[in-house]
C-alpha cells in the first residue's frame, strides 16, 4: 500500500476517533454548564473523554509495543478490546456505585434508574425546583444554583429542615409523602391514625433506662392527653377571645398552634412545612415565610427574622442533592460512548491493518506515529 | 486440551457474541411486551427484523469472502473491515430511521393533548421500556395495567374491536353485533369528551354571564331596599324598591328556562328544610358520635372527652342555632340534572369512578397508539447501543479464531 495514503488514512481515522468524541463532549459540556447547576461536573463528559482517551491510547501503545517486541500476532484484536473494556468499565462502575449514593442523598426520591432512563426529565424537575425556589425567595433571573446568593438562602434553611426531617419519624414522613391527600387517606383507613398522630401531634413520652423516649405505642387517649394542654391553654382562649376564624388562613394559624414542631437553628418546622403542603388549607403555602427566632438563655424570644422561603423537604433534598448529579451530564452521553466503543474498536483494528501493510520491516512502532 | 478445539470454541463464542447476543438481549429486554394484546407485535417485528438483518450481513460476508476476500490477505482484511462497518450501520441505522419517522409525528400528537401530565415526551418515554425498574415505573407495565382497568370499567373483553360472529344484526353505532375494544372505546370517549369540553366552556360562559346579570339585578334591588329601609316614609324610595324588585323578578322569570337548562331541574327544599337543619344540628352536637367513655387524664383529673367537646361547641357554637343553619341552606337548589347542564358537561370532562375523564381517555388513546411502538423501539435501541462494540469485536475475533483453528498464519 502507498505509504502516504496509509498515513493519510491513519490520520483520518485518528481524527474520527477521540478528537470527534472530544468535540461532541465539549458541546454537551457547554450545554450543561449553561444551566449553572452542575458546577464543574457539567464538564464530566469532557473529563471522561480525556480520561478514556488517555487510558485507551496509553494502553494501546503499551500493548502494541510489548506485543510487537515479543513478536506476537493478533495485536489488532487486543487493541480493539481496550476502548470497549474502558468505556463499558466506566459505566459499569457508575452503575454499581451511584444507586446507593443517590438513594441516600435524595431520601429515596430519585433513583439511579430515573436518571439513566430519563436524565432529561430529572434535569427538568431539578430546574423547575430551582426556579420555584428563586421565585419564592425573590431571587433575580441571573442567579443560578451555583451562585453564592442562592446558596446563602438555601443552605441555612435546608440544614435546619434536614435536622427537623430526621427528628420526625422518617417512615411516617415517607408514608405521608406517598399520600398527597392524607386527610382522605386517614378517613378511608389507608393511613393509620397513629402514624398521622405521630406526625401532627405531640407524642407522649416514657422513661426507658433513665431516658425519656417517645412512646410509639401510645393510645389515642394518651396522645389526646399529651396535646390537651396546648388545646386548653392556646387554642381555646384564642377562639373564645376572637371567635373561630374559618377562613383558610385562620384555620392554618390555628393548626400551626396545635401541630407539633421540631426546632433547629432557631427555625420551627411542623409536618406541613416538611411536606410542603397543607392538606387542611391547600391554598396556604406553609413555607412562604421561614422565620428564624433568636432566644436568650432563658428561652425568651429576642428577635424574629424572615430568612426566606422554602419548598417541601423532598424538593429541598433534591436541590441539596444536585452536586451528586454530576453524572447527569455524563449519562446524557452514555449512548454516544457506547457507539464510540464500537467505532474505536473498529478504528483500532483498521489502524493496525494499515500499519502492518505499511511496515514491511517490523520494528517498535509508536502507535501515534501518524 | 486440543488447541484447535479451544480456537473452535472461542470462534463460536465470539460469533455468538455478535448478532445472536444482540437478538437475545432484545428478546430479554422486550420480554414484558410479548403476548400482550395492547403491546401489539412491535417487539416481535423488531426481533424478526434484526434476524433478517443478521442473515443479510452473513450473506454479504459470505459473498465478499468468496469473491473478494480470498484474493489476498489485504482483500480479506478489507472485507472484514467492510463487514464490521456494515454491521455498525445495520445496528445503528434502524433506530435513527425510526426516530426520524416517528418523533415528529409523536411530538405533534403530544402537543395536541388536552392534558400532558400523564404522558411522557418522546425523549423520556424511550427509556421507560424496562419492566424491571426498582420503582416499578416501567411504562410497559403501566400501559398493560391501564388497559385491564379500562376493560374492567367498561365491561370490555379485548383491546381491539371486533364484530360478533353469527349475530342477528350488526350496528356498530349502537353496539349491536360489535364488541368495542379498549383502544376504539377510548378514541370514541375522547371524541365525545372533547365535544363535551367545548359545550362545557360555552355553557359555563353563558351561565357565568347570566349569573352576573342576576347578581347585578339582585344588587340593585338590595340597594334600593336598603335605601327604602333607611327612610320608610319616602314613597319615591318605595317605588324605586318595588321597581327594582319587579325588574329582578321579571329577569328571573325571563331567564328561568335558561337557568334550568344550564343548572338542571330545580327543586324547592323549603318543605324539608326544618328536618335537614335538625339532622345537621344533631350530628354536630351529639356526644354519642365519640366512643363511649373516652377520657383523658389532665393534671391527675379524668375528663370526659364528650363533655369537653360539648363545652367547646357550646363556646364556639353559640351562633349555631336552627336559624343560622337554616340561613345557610338555600330554599331552592338546582340538581344539575338535564341534557345541557354545565355540571353534566363538567362531569363528562372530569370523569368519575365509573367513567374516564377526558384527560384519562385521551392519554390512554394516545398511549395505545404510540407507546407500544415507541417502547419497543426504545428497547431495540437500548440493546443495539449496548451491543454495537461487541458486534464489531465479534467480526474480527470470529475471523481471528477461525483462522487460528485452520492453522493459518496471521500477519498483523
Amino acid at each position: 500500500m502507498n505509504k502516504k495514503l496509509s498515513i493519510a488514512l491513519n490520520v483520518m481515522l485518528y481524527a474520527a476517533g477521540f478528537p470527534v468524541l472530544f468535540v461532541i463532549s465539549l458541546v454537551y459540556s457547554i450545554k450543561w454548564n449553561g444551566y449553572g447547576m452542575y458546577g464543574a461536573s457539567a464538564f464530566a463528559p469532557l473529563i471522561a473523554v480525556i480520561i478514556i482517551g488517555a487510558l485507551t491510547v496509553g494502553l494501546q501503545v503499551l500493548v502494541y509495543n510489548v506485543e510487537k517486541k515479543k513478536n506476537r500476532k493478533g495485536i489488532a484484536l487486543k487493541l480493539a478490546i481496550i476502548p470497549v473494556a474502558i468505556i463499558v468499565g466506566l459505566f459499569g462502575i457508575l452503575d454499581i456505585a451511584m444507586p446507593p449514593l443517590l438513594k441516600d442523598a435524595t431520601s429515596n426520591t430519585i433513583l439511579y434508574e430515573d436518571v439513566v432512563n430519563d436524565y432529561e426529565g430529572v434535569h427538568q424537575k431539578l430546574l423547575e425546583r430551582i426556579e420555584l425556589f428563586k421565585q419564592k425567595n425573590g431571587l433575580t433571573e441571573d442567579v443560578t444554583y451555583q451562585s453564592e446568593e442562592f446558596q446563602a438562602k438555601f443552605k441555612p434553611i435546608f440544614e435546619s429542615m434536614d435536622k427537623a426531617y430526621k427528628a420526625f419519624d422518617p417512615l411516617a414522613i415517607e408514608m405521608a409523602l406517598d399520600s398527597p391527600d392524607m386527610v382522605s387517606s386517614i378517613l378511608n383507613g389507608n393511613f393509620p391514625v397513629s402514624v398521622a398522630a405521630a406526625l401532627l401531634l405531640k407524642m407522649p413520652t416514657q422513661t426507658v433506662d433513665g431516658k425519656e423516649v417517645v412512646k410509639h405505642d401510645a393510645t389515642l387517649e394518651e396522645i389526646l392527653a399529651a396535646n390537651m394542654n396546648v388545646l386548653l391553654t392556646k387554642v381555646l382562649p384564642e377562639i373564645m377571645e376572637n371567635g373561630l376564624d374559618t377562613s383558610t388562613e385562620g384555620l392554618n394559624n390555628l393548626l400551626n398552634q396545635v401541630l407539633v414542631t421540631k426546632e433547629f437553628d432557631g427555625i420551627s418546622w411542623n409536618i406541613f412545612n416538611i411536606l410542603g403542603s397543607n392538606m387542611i388549607a391547600p391554598d396556604v403555602d406553609p413555607n412562604a415565610q421561614i422565620v428564624k427566632v433568636e432566644k436568650n438563655k432563658y428561652g425568651d424570644v429576642i428577635s424574629e427574622e424572615v430568612i426566606g422561603a422554602a419548598l417541601g423537604y423532598q424538593d429541598m433534598a433534591w436541590l441539596n442533592g444536585i452536586p451528586l448529579m454530576f453524572f447527569i451530564p455524563l449519562i446524557s452521553m452514555r449512548e454516544i460512548f457506547y457507539i464510540y466503543a464500537g467505532l474505536l474498536a473498529l478504528i483500532a483494528v483498521v489502524q493496525c491493518y494499515l500499519r502492518s501493510a505499511r511496515n514491511k520491516q517490523p520494528e517498535s512502532i509508536d502507535i501515534i506515529e501518524a | 486440551m486440543n488447541k484447535t478445539l479451544i480456537y473452535k470454541g472461542l470462534k463460536i463464542l465470539f460469533f455468538l457474541a455478535g448478532f445472536p447476543l444482540l437478538i437475545l438481549m432484545m428478546i430479554i429486554t422486550m420480554a414484558p411486551m410479548f403476548d400482550q394484546e395492547i403491546m401489539g407485535s412491535h417487539a416481535a417485528n423488531w426481533v424478526i427484523g434484526f434476524c433478517a438483518i443478521w442473515v443479510g450481513v452473513l450473506i454479504v460476508r459470505f459473498v465478499l469472502d468468496k469473491f473478494v476476500g480470498k484474493k489476498s490477505e489485504t482483500c480479506h482484511k478489507i472485507v472484514l473491515v467492510a463487514v464490521a462497518a456494515l454491521s455498525v450501520l445495520c445496528v445503528l441505522l434502524p433506530s435513527a430511521i425510526y426516530d426520524g419517522v416517528t418523533e415528529k409525528k409523536y411530538n405533534a400528537a403530544y402537543d395536541a393533548l388536552y392534558d400532558k401530565s400523564d404522558v411522557k415526551s418522546y425523549d423520556s418515554i424511550t427509556g421507560w421500556h424496562r419492566d424491571f425498574t426498582t420503582g416499578y415505573k416501567s411504562e410497559v407495565y403501566y400501559l398493560i395495567s391501564d388497559n385491564y382497568d379500562i376493560q374492567k370499567m367498561y365491561g370490555l373483553s379485548h383491546t381491539y374491536s371486533e364484530w360478533f360472529k353469527n349475530a342477528d344484526s350488526y350496528d356498530k353505532e349502537h353496539g349491536i353485533g360489535y364488541k368495542y375494544g379498549t383502544i376504539e372505546k377510548t378514541q370514541v370517549l375522547t371524541k365525545e369528551k372533547l365535544e363535551a369540553l367545548e359545550k362545557y366552556n360555552a355553557a359555563k360562559a353563558e351561565l357565568d354571564a347570566l349569573e352576573a346579570e342576576i347578581a347585578a339585578y339582585e344588587a340593585a334591588y338590595t340597594q334600593a331596599k336598603e335605601a327604602y329601609l333607611q327612610d320608610t316614609s319616602n314613597a319615591q324610595l318605595e317605588t324605586a324598591m318595588n321597581e327594582a324588585k319587579a325588574s329582578y323578578e321579571a329577569f328571573l322569570a325571563e331567564k328561568d328556562e335558561d337557568l334550568v337548562r344550564l343548572k338542571g331541574a330545580r327543586v324547592d327544599v323549603t318543605a324539608y328544610k326544618a328536618e335537614l337543619v335538625n339532622i345537621l344540628l344533631t350530628a354536630v352536637k351529639d356526644p354519642n358520635l365519640l366512643p363511649d367513655g373516652l377520657k383523658v387524664n389532665i393534671a391527675g383529673l379524668d375528663l370526659d372527652i364528650g363533655s369537653i367537646l360539648n363545652q367547646v361547641l357550646g363556646l364556639v357554637g353559640e351562633n349555631i342555632t336552627p336559624e343560622t343553619v337554616s340561613a345557610l341552606i338555600p330554599d331552592v337548589i338546582y340538581t344539575g340534572l338535564g341534557d345541557e347542564t354545565v355540571s353534566k358537561y363538567q362531569k363528562a370532562v372530569e370523569g368519575s369512578d365509573s367513567d374516564l375523564s377526558l384527560a384519562q381517555a385521551q392519554s390512554f388513546a394516545f398511549k395505545a397508539e404510540y407507546y407500544p411502538s415507541v417502547l419497543a423501539a426504545g428497547a431495540m435501541r437500548y440493546a443495539c447501543y449496548i451491543s454495537v462494540a461487541l458486534i464489531v469485536f465479534s467480526v474480527f475475533a470470529t475471523d481471528y479464531f477461525a483462522r487460528k483453528e485452520k492453522g493459518e498464519e496471521i500477519n498483523e
